[in-house]
C-alpha cells in the first residue's frame, strides 16, 4: 500500500522541526533566525552574507590549524576566498518543495544564542542546522554553524580538512583529495567516489569524509550503502553521528536500532513533530502498527501543523481499519491543507480497497 | 442705492481730506493714510444686482487702477456681508506689499449700516506683520501685510475700502508687465481695470480664457484702457486642472515686444564675468582628473550645487529675479534657484561645458507659450547644457537626485527661454530619448495552509524621479516612521497585518533605480464566507490612477500624471496540493490618454496576475473625459483578482485535530 502523498520518506539526509515559535516572543534572535529562514525560503542569501562574521569564522579556522606549518597560511588563503561564497553554498538546500523553519532558539546566554533550524528537503530528508549568532547593538550577526551529521562547528570541520590534504598527510593523499574535493564540487559524483577510493585506508575512515562520500553517494543505492556501513563502522556508538546512520539501520531493518538513534538525536536537540513521527514509522516498517498509532499522535500533539504526520497516519488507519479516524484525517487534509482529494485521485490507491468501500468513506464523499 | 455709495465715498474721502497725509508707524514699518491719488476715477456705483442664494457674500464692485508713470495701483472693493460666515470672512483685510521698493497708502475703511456711513478707518485696528507664507519653502520674500481688523460688523452691513501700493521693484526696470483676474468662483456684480499710460508707451493686452476687449481713448497725453465686466458670473472649480491650464479667466498686459526682449532682460540679470573662487577651481580640476567617465564632471559639479549649496530663497526686493554672484552663493552655501542656476552654469563654463541660465515656470509649465512675452511668466530657473551633442535640463535646487544624465529624474516644464544673448524665443525641454518615469511592484503571496499566516514579500522598483522621491523619502525619515506608513498601506486591507522585517532598500544610484523590499506576515489574508475562504489580489501600486476624476462632467480638461509608467504583479503562491483553476487571459485597453495591459497565468498551484499602465498624454480634453472615464470603468473591473477555497471551518479552527488526538489515545495501549 501506498501513501496518499509521499513527501515524509525515512531517509534521513543528514542532521532537525519544533513547533514554530512566535519570532515576536524572542526578539531579536528569533526574528534574525525567522527572517534568514525567508530568505532562503527565497531562495536568497543576502541575509546570510550581510551578517556572517568572517573574521570572526576565520579566526576558529586558524586557531584550529597547527601554527607551525608551512602551507597554513596559504590554507587559510585558500578559506578566505572560500568563505564569501558560504552563504550561497547553503543555497543548494533550497528550491521547489524545500522549506526552511526557525523553530527555536536553544540556547542564549551573554548576547549569544544558537537558533535551530529544520530545513525539510521535500521527500529528500529532514536537516536540521544550528547557527551560532552574536548581538552586537541592534545587528545580529553569524559566527558559525552547524549540521547534526557532524556535529561539529561548520570551522572545525574546515579545520580538520585542510589539516587532512595540506599539512600532515602523504603527498598523494593531499593530490587525491584535491581531486575528490574538487569533482564533489563540480556535481560528478562518479568521478568523486573514484578518488575517494584511492585514498589510503586510514583517510577513508575520517568521518568527515565519510560525510562528504555519503554526499556524493547518494545517486547509487550500493555506493550510498556501502558509505553508510563504513561510517558506522567508523564512529561506532558516537551519539553526534546517531541521526545519520538511520538509513543504515534501516537498510539492515534493524528498525529497533534505528529508532534508537532517533532517540539519541532527540536527546541532543530536543523533540519535534517530525521526530515523533519518523518513531512512528519506523515502528510502521518494523511491523508495530498501533505503536507507530502512538508516535503519530505525539507528533499531532506536539506540531498540530506537521502535515506529513497527516498522511502516514492515514495509511496507518487504513490498514488497521480505523475508518471513522481514517475519514476525520481525510477532513482535516483538505479542510486544514487544501489537499485536493478528488473521487479519481482516491480510486488510484492502492491499498485503500476496503476503505473505499466501507459506509465511513461514503459518507466522506457524499459530505464533499 | 447710487446715492448711499456716492456718500460713502465722499464721507470717506472728506475725513481723510481734513487730516491730510497721515504716516503710522507700526513695528519696523509704515503706511500712509491719504485721499486717492487725484488721476484715480470713480467707476460710479455698483450695479443693482439680486443677491446670490446660500451665497455668504455679495461681491459688489472690484475697481482696479493703474498709473503707468507713477508706478501706482489703486484698488478700490465693495462688499455685502448676507450671513455670519460672511462676518468672518470679511471682518479681517489683508494687503500686501513689498516696502523695499513699495508704499502702501489707505484711503477709507468703512461699514455702511441702515444708510449710515461708519469710519472703520483706525490705526489701531491695524497692524502691519511679516507673514514670510512660503517660509516652508524656505523663500523669504520680504512681502509686509497690513492687517485690518474691522470692528463691529454686522449681517446686512456693507464693507468698502480702498488702497494704493506706489513703486515697482526696480529689478524690472522701467518695463510694465501684469494681469488681472477677469472670473472667481464667486459671482462679482462689476469688474473693471483702468490703466492709464503715458502716449508713446503702447501696451500689449490678451484675453487668456476670455474675449475682453479694452475701451481706448486719449486725453492729455495719456491713453486709458479700460476693462469692464458686468457682472462676472462665478467660475465652478473642476479641479485636476493640467499645469498649463488656467481656469479662472484673466487678462494680461505687457510692454514686451517679444520673448527676445524678455530674454535680454534676464541675460543682464544673470551676466557673470567674474572668476570662480579658487577652492572651487581647484575642486573642478579634481573632478575633470578624477571622473574618467565623459558625464562624470558634470554631474559631480550638479551634484555639488544640489546638495552641498542649501536651498533658501532671500527673495528680497531685487533679489526676487537677480541672482546672486557665484562667490557670494559658495560663501552663504545657501540660494534659490537662480543663485544655484548661475553657480552651475559658471562652474560648467569652466568645465568646458556649454551651459545658460533657462527660464521656466512650475505652475504653467508648457502654458507659457500662450501668454505675452512677460518677465512674469516664469518663477523658476534652471540650467540647460548641451554636452556630446546632446541638450540637457539640470535642476540645481533638486535633491536626492541620481543617476547619469540619461537617467535623471525629470520635470515637464514643457517650455523654457534660455536667457543667452541673441535668444529669440522659447525653447521645448524634452527628456532625455529613453528617460523612463515609473515603478514595478512585485507582491508575492506564500500560503503554507488555509489557518496559517500568508508570508507576503513585496519588491517596488522606481526610476526617475519615482526613484528620486523614494530616495528622498528614506532619507528624511526614520525607519520606524516609513515601517509604520507602509504597513498602514496594506492594512487597510488586512488590519492585522504585521511587519516581519525592517523595510530595506537597495539604491542604485549609477542608474537612478531604488529598489524597497518589504516583507509582512498576514494572519487575516483570507475572508471566509460560508465553507469559502476568499482572497483578493489588488494592484495597489495601479488603482490610484484608475480613480474616476472628482468632476467628470466638465469644461475643462483633466489633468494626467505624465509619463508614468507602472507595472504591478501579484504572485499567489499556494502548496503542491492546493491547485489553482482558471484560464489564462490577456485584456488590453488603448487610447491616446493611456495604456493598459493585463495578463493572468496560472499553473499548477500558482497564479500570477501583471497589470501594466502608461500614460501617453498629460491631460484629457475636456470633450473627451466622457470616453475616458468608460475607460477607467472597464479597467477598474480588473483592479482586483479573487481567488476562491473550499474549506470546513471546524478543521480550520483545530477542534477536530484536538478530538482526533484524543481519539487515537485510545489505541496506545493495544498494541
Amino acid at each position: 500500500m501506498s501513501a496518499v502523498i509521499t513527501r515524509w520518506a525515512v531517509m534521513v539526509l543528514a542532521l532537525f522541526y519544533l513547533s514554530p515559535v512566535g519570532a515576536d516572543e524572542l526578539e531579536p534572535f528569533a526574528r534574525f533566525a525567522q527572517q534568514l529562514t525567508a530568505d532562503y525560503n527565497q531562495g536568497r542569501s543576502e541575509l546570510f552574507d550581510r551578517s556572517f562574521d568572517a573574521d570572526t569564522f576565520m579566526g576558529r579556522i586558524a586557531k584550529a590549524l597547527p601554527e607551525d606549518s608551512a602551507s597554513r597560511e596559504a590554507a587559510l588563503s585558500g578559506v578566505r576566498q572560500g568563505v564569501e561564497r558560504l552563504g550561497k553554498q547553503l543555497l543548494q538546500h533550497t528550491g521547489d518543495g524545500v522549506r526552511w523553519d526557525f523553530l527555536r532558539i536553544i540556547k542564549e546566554q551573554g548576547g549569544q544564542a544558537q537558533a535551530l533550524i529544520r530545513v525539510d528537503m521535500g521527500g529528500q530528508g529532514l536537516l536540521y542546522l544550528r547557527f551560532q549568532l552574536r548581538q552586537d547593538g541592534e545587528a545580529v550577526s553569524i559566527e558559525d554553524w552547524y549540521g547534526y551529521s557532524s556535529a561539529q562547528y561548520a570551522t572545525q570541520i574546515i579545520a580538520n580538512t585542510l589539516r587532512l590534504y595540506s599539512v600532515a598527510q602523504q603527498p598523494i593523499d593531499r593530490v587525491v583529495l584535491r581531486r575528490f574535493l574538487r569533482a564533489r564540487n563540480a556535481g560528478d559524483n562518479a568521478t568523486a567516489r573514484e578518488h575517494y577510493s584511492e585514498l589510503s585506508p586510514a583517510m577513508r575512515r575520517d568521518p568527515n569524509l565519510l560525510v562528504l562520500l555519503l554526499e556524493v553517494s547518494g545517486d547509487d543505492e550500493p555506493a550510498h550503502r556501502q558509505a553508510l556501513a563504513d561510517l558506522a563502522a567508523a564512529v561506532g556508538d558516537d551519539a553526534r553521528y546517531a541521526f545519520v546512520l538511520i538509513d543504515h539501520h534501516i537498510y539492515e531493518r534493524n528498525y529497533h536500532a534505528a529508532i534508537r538513534a532517533v532517540d539519541s538525536f532527540a536527546s541532543r536537540v530536543g523533540d519535534d513533530g517530525a521526530l515523533q513521527g519518523l518513531r512512528g514509522n519506523l515502528h510502521r516498517l518494523g511491523g508495530e502498527p498501533r505503536r507507530a498509532l502512538a508516535h503519530y499522535r505525539q507528533a499531532l500533539q506536539l506540531e498540530p501543523d506537521y502535515e506529513e504526520a497527516y498522511t502516514s497516519l492515514l495509511d496507518v488507519l487504513v490498514d488497521e481499519q480505523l475508518y471513522p479516524e481514517a475519514v476525520t484525517v481525510l477532513r482535516i487534509l483538505t479542510g486544514r491543507f487544501g489537499y485536493a482529494l478528488t473521487p479519481q485521485y482516491m480510486a488510484g490507491i492502492e491499498g485503500y480497497e476496503e476503505f473505499r468501500a466501507s459506509a465511513h468513506y461514503q459518507t466522506w464523499l457524499d459530505e464533499k | 442705492m447710487y446715492r448711499l455709495i456716492v456718500a460713502v465715498l465722499l464721507v470717506i474721502g472728506s475725513s481723510i481730506a481734513y487730516g491730510q497725509t497721515q504716516r503710522v508707524e507700526s513695528d519696523r514699518f509704515h503706511y500712509l493714510i491719504a485721499p486717492p491719488p487725484d488721476w484715480v476715477v470713480s467707476p460710479g456705483p455698483p450695479p443693482a444686482s439680486t443677491a446670490p442664494p446660500g451665497e455668504p457674500i455679495q461681491y459688489l464692485s472690484s475697481d482696479r487702477q493703474v498709473d503707468v508713470e507713477s508706478e501706482t495701483e489703486y484698488v478700490a472693493m465693495h462688499f455685502r456681508i448676507l450671513q455670519s460666515s460672511g462676518i468672518r470672512e470679511l471682518s479681517e483685510i489683508s494687503i500686501d506689499f513689498a516696502p523695499d521698493y513699495q508704499s502702501l497708502t489707505l484711503h477709507g475703511i468703512a461699514v455702511v449700516r441702515e444708510g449710515k456711513t461708519l469710519d472703520r478707518l483706525d490705526p489701531r485696528d491695524i497692524r502691519l506683520i511679516q507673514a514670510e507664507n512660503d517660509l516652508d519653502s524656505r523663500i523669504y520674500s520680504g512681502m509686509v501685510t497690513a492687517v485690518v481688523i474691522l470692528r463691529d460688523v454686522r449681517v446686512g452691513d456693507e464693507v468698502v475700502y480702498s488702497y494704493s501700493r506706489k513703486g515697482r521693484n526696480p529689478v524690472f526696470g522701467n518695463r510694465i508687465a501684469t494681469g488681472f483676474a477677469a472670473g472667481w468662483q464667486v459671482p462679482v456684480a462689476r469688474n473693471q481695470v483702468r490703466v492709464r499710460t503715458p502716449a508713446g508707451r503702447p501696451l500689449h493686452y490678451r484675453g487668456h480664457g476670455i474675449e475682453l476687449a479694452p475701451s481706448i481713448t486719449s486725453k492729455d497725453g495719456y491713453q486709458e484702457y479700460v476693462w469692464r465686466q458686468e457682472p462676472v458670473a462665478a467660475i465652478r472649480d473642476e479641479g485636476q486642472y493640467p499645469q498649463w491650464y488656467q481656469p479662472y479667466p484673466w487678462v494680461q498686459i505687457s510692454e514686451y515686444r517679444d520673448w527676445s526682449e524678455v530674454a535680454a532682460w534676464a541675460n543682464a540679470l544673470f551676466r557673470y564675468q567674474g572668476p570662480l573662487p579658487e577652492p572651487l577651481r581647484s575642486r573642478i580640476r579634481q573632478w575633470q582628473r578624477e571622473e574618467r567617465a565623459p558625464d562624470g564632471a558634470l554631474l559631480s559639479a550638479l551634484r555639488f550645487v544640489q546638495e552641498e549649496i542649501r536651498y533658501l530663497g532671500l527673495e528680497l526686493g531685487q533679489n526676487s529675479h537677480r541672482p546672486a554672484t557665484p562667490d557670494q552663493t559658495l560663501e552663504r552655501r545657501y540660494g534659490d534657484c537662480k543663485d544655484k542656476t548661475l553657480l552651475l552654469v559658471t562652474m560648467l563654463r569652466e568645465l568646458g561645458i556649454e551651459a545658460y541660465p533657462a527660464l521656466v515656470s512650475l505652475n504653467r509649465a508648457r502654458g507659457i507659450e500662450q501668454l505675452l512675452p512677460s518677465h512674469h511668466a516664469f518663477d523658476h530657473a534652471i540650467v540647460m547644457a548641451r554636452h556630446g551633442g546632446r541638450t540637457y535640463w539640470l535642476d540645481g535646487t533638486r535633491t536626492h537626485q541620481r543617476g547619469g544624465l540619461d537617467t535623471l529624474g525629470f520635470t515637464r516644464f514643457g517650455k523654457a527661454l534660455v536667457v543667452a544673448a541673441g535668444s529669440r524665443g522659447l525653447t521645448a525641454v524634452e527628456p532625455p530619448a529613453n528617460y523612463r518615469n515609473g515603478s514595478q511592484v512585485a507582491e508575492r503571496f506564500q500560503v503554507t495552509r488555509f489557518e496559517a499566516p500568508v508570508e507576503l514579500q513585496v519588491v517596488s522598483t522606481h526610476r526617475g524621479n519615482r526613484a528620486d522621491w523614494q530616495r528622498e523619502y528614506f532619507a528624511s525619515r526614520n525607519r520606524a516612521e516609513i515601517g509604520h506608513a507602509y504597513i498602514n498601506y496594506y492594512a487597510r486591507q488586512w488590519p492585522g497585518i504585521e511587519l516581519r522585517a525592517p523595510v530595506e532598500i537597495e539604491d542604485d544610484e549609477r542608474h537612478n533605480r531604488f529598489v524597497v523590499r518589504e516583507h509582512y506576515r498576514i494572519p487575516d489574508f483570507w475572508d471566509r464566507e460560508k465553507n469559502t475562504l476568499v482572497a483578493s489580489l489588488r494592484a495597489g501600486a495601479i488603482r490610484e490612477f484608475i480613480k474616476l476624476p472628482d468632476t467628470i462632467a466638465r469644461r475643462a480638461p483633466l489633468s494626467l500624471a505624465y509619463p508614468v509608467e507602472l507595472n504591478h504583479t501579484s504572485i499567489l503562491e499556494l502548496p503542491p496540493r492546493m491547485p489553482v483553476a482558471g484560464e489564462d487571459e490577456t485584456v488590453e485597453f488603448k487610447d491616446p490618454h493611456l495604456a493598459y495591459r493585463v495578463a493572468t497565468h496560472h499553473s499548477e498551484n500558482r497564479f500570477e496576475v501583471t497589470h501594466n499602465l502608461q500614460t501617453r498624454a498629460d491631460h484629457v480634453a475636456a470633450g473627451e473625459v466622457g470616453a475616458y472615464v468608460r475607460q477607467l470603468n472597464a479597467i477598474w473591473e480588473h483592479m482586483t483578482y479573487v481567488y476562491y477555497a473550499p474549506y470546513s471551518n471546524e478543521v480550520v479552527a483545530g477542534d477536530m485535530v484536538k478530538n482526533l488526538i484524543d481519539r487515537l489515545g485510545r489505541f496506545e495501549t493495544n498494541q
